[in-house]
């Protein structure tokens, strides 16, 4: 019988506590066909997973550090879709400094680069609006001075709603590693909690005090709270009758998580308890972290994962990076007056970020480096990491760096370096030109995210959402129709 | 003491707004407003260097109160609850739970804020549903706290021992009494757990703990409201409704029997109904928690446990510091608004303190022995003496970098906490601004690198108000610890506040004790904190009633707290979108 097989000195590694399950993977039983892409027993396909990993704070320095990130260009050439150019491709990119990671990992093949998008309007000032506005294509609400809020789920939580149900024991699996969510959704701060939750004891949910009652008394018990969250639904205003409507439903789900995956299964594997570090362990948190959402896909426990390295204006001490003693955001603010205070802050910030892509580069790795069907886990994913933020010392977001990892199914082109800068000239580094709200020849951030669900085999026909900028100007920045043709295959 | 000289490498400012906080995406299931058919509107008006407050009016005929809603519990109300409702053991249980996150800034500026528009998501009800069954557990196990709690011994598990415990329990949980289908549904899960648990009845009963502990009717405080006779637009809170808003508000927590009592009989139809029971209440030790909740919010202590400061400039900051500042903030809170019933404008001023072993060494307060806080007087000659809350460590902690202080942080927490003065987004440009000459090299103050980065002219609008009142915060470093230089050279801490001049953090309490503005603020600052919501223009009279009748008492502190409950800002509501 086919059976997955997960490295087990990959799986164990980073295990110090030695603690392990062995956990039944139930999609695996599961052969697959003759062509490796659809399961044997029942002819479906390999379902597209998605996965988000953020970052904080982009990549660029004030000056000339800013191309440290950039790809080289290799043989860049006009894309046009709808009989305009708009922008350029480029299969012959090569590796810049701070992309060396994935250089190094052999995943140049895996990955495409994006840049040049523009993220329009009122998100584009600040870090909390700009991640809200480049993870939902939505304007914010504005709670009251700083305070800003997303009016729409970020793009993992969307995807996991319409996914929820088919069969996965999770619709999503966040994580947080130095602070910050994008996920829209609670997210673990322990790889070990992650661990017990997904792969855990006997691999029902988390049981505590509920495993001195039968399965039968547990489901009275979520029966019995289901009745009153819907008595209470029938009373509540419609923002609450939302959020009582979302308790419901994540109960319901929770009813159906007990009891199931008990039974032994005709695969398994061993998959080590993570020992938690110090909470500034970044590299081992992390590293953790993406070692089991790509278990978690791969036994198809979910199809969404969320992994936010760090977010906004992050206060993390990247101390294991020598010379790094200040928070993240001090960090790249130094005093406008001092250059050598700046030259030091980029040559600082350029090791962070290195850091960072290697990071991401891992969890693109292991993703990779599980086989299922004829290719590996990698191949059915499509993985969007992304940032609030090209530029930290300046809070530009006029030319978002982005990487997409795997190929979701075969529907997304990976290889590419494709840049939505279309209007001549030296794109970067760049000058405001139309002023921040005023550009017309870049593409709209948001772009990306109605690629990603088409890629993903998602109907949609246009995503995001218009509002009135700062200026009560420019009335259409969120909403957008074409995907980036360029991108799919 | 603390850090004089910054490596050059490191000489960053904790520019424009935050650092050290985490941004995230309304993390604790976020409602969708598509869902609840709001639309995505525009941000109100007020763009770069605007003040936002007061917001503009809105149309005619909008809102006078803040809208009806259902906030979920905060972490602390869930533990407090499991607190009063069984023991303290359950609640050490209770609060292995983690239903909360830090708060930064660009989020909700507090916690009753996120906790309106939050749920709780698949991971929530997950950690519910298993810590619910632990705190059922943990009072069943034991059995002389098992008889205490159920009163009686049941011998069926749906009969009257067992629906009476429900229902008695109940009625505290769900802060009303429960209708009898309500208790019907429960009588029949604990006789369905008792067959199938081998016909144990308390087990049944066991199980219907576990039920309630994670019932959405405790979990949420429910406010629906009613027509209000005498005004039909708009709502008056019922009776058991406002037993759980003053329950959560001044406890923290669930009601007790007498305030349920109260409501039962009516008596918090009226406001003296409410201002006697708010009293009583304001009497209790229960109301520290209350006043705690307060207070921790207002100085973002809840983000001191995650707090990183560099360690080699602060190898005595960590966990066991972080948390005395945190329990300083709230005891002396406590103490000026509960035990002293002061002026609650003496918190900008206070000499009193709680400190202890750790924090008394960072304040060079002798002869302070072990970890337990108590309550002491600054010395006369340092810098926090008559500084009040300005001289809170933590406070001076979160609003400051890894490294170095940050004037621009507590610059923009005072303006926008302590006078409710709020700014509006930097413009784009302004980070891209290069000040010329370059001035490398040159020996600063940390007070002389930040005028120079805010120098530029876009910037000065909201910088000249936001930096002077950071810099009279110069004489702490970036963990509150008192500093006689900056690099090497003197502290300049003068500025003015409103036309008033102050030199150093003394000087601008005292400015701010004695500022209206700063008074009516704190008032304002309770409205938004027990309304869940940041307010709309149409509000301003009943928040202005608050304030002047704040300002009126003497602006005695629990006072503050009574009148605010009797007041028709937190008894009447407008109805929330259909």
């Amino acid at each position: 019988m086919p059976k997955l097989v997960i490295d087990r000195r990959a799986a164990l590694r980073g295990a110090a506590g030695g603690l392990a399950a062995s956990i039944a993977l139930p999609p695996l039983e599961a052969m697959f066909d003759a062509h490796g892409t659809a399961y044997a027993t029942d002819g479906k396909p390999v379902p597209r997973r998605f996965g988000m990993w953020w970052w904080a704070q982009g990549v660029g320095g004030k000056n000339d550090r800013s191309s440290e990130w950039f790809p080289r260009p290799g043989n860049p050439r006009p894309w046009s879709q709808g009989g305009k150019t708009v922008g350029t491709y480029d299969d012959e990119w090569t590796f810049s400094p701070e992309l060396m990671p994935f250089s190094r990992r052999d995943l140049r093949r895996d990955i495409s680069i994006v840049t040049g998008c523009r993220l329009f309007g009122w998100s584009e000032t600040m870090h909390d609006s700009q991640m809200i506005g480049m993870t939902t294509g939505w304007p914010v609400v504005n709670c009251g001075g700083f305070c800003v809020r997303p009016s729409r789920r970020p793009i993992a939580h969307e995807l996991s709603e319409r996914w929820r149900g088919g069969g996965e024991r999770f619709p999503i699996l966040a994580a947080t590693v130095a602070g910050g969510n994008v996920s829209g959704v609670t997210s673990e701060r322990s790889p070990a909690a992650l661990f017990d939750r997904v792969f855990g004891a006997s691999t029902t949910v988390r049981t505590g005090g509920g495993a001195r009652f039968s399965t039968a008394s547990r489901r009275s018990v979520l029966d019995l709270v289901q009745a009153e969250a819907a008595s209470l639904r029938a009373r509540v205003g419609a923002q609450d009758r939302a959020r009582i409507e979302a308790h419901l439903q994540s109960i319901r789900d929770l009813e159906q998580r007990i009891g199931r995956m008990t039974t032994p299964a005709e695969t398994t594997t061993t998959v080590a308890r993570p020992t938690d570090g110090p909470s500034t362990d970044y590299t081992g948190r992390h590293d953790a972290f993406a070692r089991l959402m790509a278990l978690a896909i791969a036994t198809r426990q979910t199809r969404v994962f969320c992994l936010t390295l760090d977010a906004g204006q992050s206060g993390a001490v990247y101390g294991h990076i020598p010379g790094v003693r200040q928070g993240h955001h001090a960090l790249t603010h130094p005093p406008s007056d001092d250059r050598t205070a700046l030259a030091n802050a980029e040559a600082l910030h350029h090791q962070v970020v290195t850091w960072k892509m290697e990071r991401l580069a891992t969890l693109v790795a292991y993703l990779k480096e599980i086989p299922e069907g004829a290719g590996t886990v990698l191949d059915s994913c499509l993985v969007f990491a992304g940032t609030e933020m090209d530029n930290p010392f300046t809070h530009y977001s006029i030319h978002q760096p982005m990487i997409l990892a795997g190929r979701a199914g075969g529907r997304f082109r990976t290889g590419r370096y494709y840049s939505a800068w279309y209007g001549g000239g030296q794109s970067y580094p760049y000058s405001f030109g139309g002023g921040p709200t005023g550009s017309t020849n870049q593409e709209n951030s948001t772009k990306i995210l109605l690629t990603i669900l088409r890629a993903l085999g998602e109907p949609d026909a246009e995503y995001g959402g218009d509002g009135l900028t700062n200026d009560g100007r420019n009335r259409n920045y969120g909403r957008v129709t074409e995907p980036f043709g360029a991108l799919l295959a | 003491m603390g850090v004089r000289q910054a490596p050059t490498s490191a000489v960053a400012l904790a520019l424009v707004t935050v650092a050290g906080c985490m941004a995230d995406i309304g993390e604790g299931a976020w409602t969708d407003e598509r869902a609840a058919g709001a639309p995505a509107g525009p941000r109100p008006p007020g763009g770069p260097g605007t003040t936002t407050t007061p917001p503009p009016p809105p149309p005619p005929g909008a809102a006078l109160f803040a809208p009806v809603q259902s906030p979920r519990l905060t972490q602390r109300q869930f533990v407090n609850t499991i607190r009063d409702l069984l023991g303290d053991a359950a609640a050490a249980v209770a609060a292995r739970v983690d239903l909360d996150d830090p708060i930064g800034l660009g989020d909700h500026r507090f916690r009753t804020m996120r906790a309106a528009v939050t749920g709780f998501d698949d991971l929530d009800i997950e950690r519910l549903d298993g810590i619910a069954f632990e705190i059922a557990r943990a009072v069943f196990e034991d059995a002389a706290g098992r008889a205490r709690l159920v009163g009686c011994t049941p011998t069926t598990a749906d009969g009257d021992c067992a629906k009476g415990f429900v229902a008695r329990l109940g009625r505290l949980a769900y802060r009303r009494p429960l209708a009898p289908e309500e208790i019907a549904r429960y009588a029949g899960v604990m006789a369905a757990v008792a067959r199938n648990e081998g016909g144990d009845p308390w087990k049944g009963l066991e199980a219907a703990l576990a039920a309630l502990v994670q019932s959405p009717h405790l979990l949420y405080r429910v406010d629906v409201g009613e027509r209000d006779p005498q005004a039909p637009g708009r709502l008056r809170y019922t009776g058991h409704e406002m037993a759980g808003r003053l329950a959560l508000l001044l406890w923290d927590s669930a009601p007790d029997e007498s305030l349920l009592a109260a409501a039962d009989a009516g008596q918090l139809a009226t406001p003296e109904g409410v201002r006697q029971q708010a009293e009583r209440m304001l009497k209790s030790s229960r109301a520290a928690r209350g006043v705690a909740a307060f207070a921790s919010d207002m100085f973002e202590a809840d983000r001191l446990p995650g707090l990183e400061k560099d360690r080699a400039a602060f190898p005595r900051f960590g966990p066991v510091l972080a948390a005395a500042m945190r329990e300083e903030i709230e005891r002396t809170a406590v103490d000026l608004v509960l035990a002293q019933d002061a002026d609650l404008m003496d918190l900008f001023t206070t000499r009193a303190t709680y400190v202890n072993e750790p924090l008394a060494q960072l304040y060079e307060i002798p002869g302070v022995k072990g970890l337990e806080l108590r309550k002491v007087t600054l010395p006369a000659g340092s810098p926090r003496a008559g500084a009040g809350a300005l001289g809170f460590a933590g406070f001076l902690a979160v609003n400051a970098g890894a490294l170095e202080a940050s004037p621009i942080l507590r610059g923009v927490f005072l303006n926008e906490r302590m006078l409710c003065r709020e700014f509006g987004q930097p413009p784009a440009e302004a980070m891209n601004a290069s000040v010329a000459p370059d001035a490398s090299g040159t020996r600063r103050t940390l007070r002389q690198r930040v005028e120079a980065t805010t120098r530029p002219p876009n910037c000065a609008p909201c910088h000249d108000r936001i930096d002077p009142l950071g810099f009279g915060l110069e004489p702490f470093d970036a963990i509150g610890a008192a500093r006689a230089t900056d690099n090497g050279l003197p502290i300049d801490a003068s500025g003015t506040l409103d036309g008033v001049a102050f030199d150093g953090p003394a000087s601008l309490a005292r400015a701010l004790r004695d500022n209206e503005a700063a008074a009516r603020c704190l008032a304002r600052q309770l409205y938004r904190f027990a309304t869940g919501h940041h307010e709309d223009a149409g509000e301003e009279p009943v928040i202005q009633a608050v304030e002047t009748r704040f300002l009126a008492s003497g602006r005695r502190a629990r006072q503050l707290f009574a009148d605010f409950v009797a007041s028709d800002a937190f008894r009447y509501a407008r109805a929330a979108s259909p």
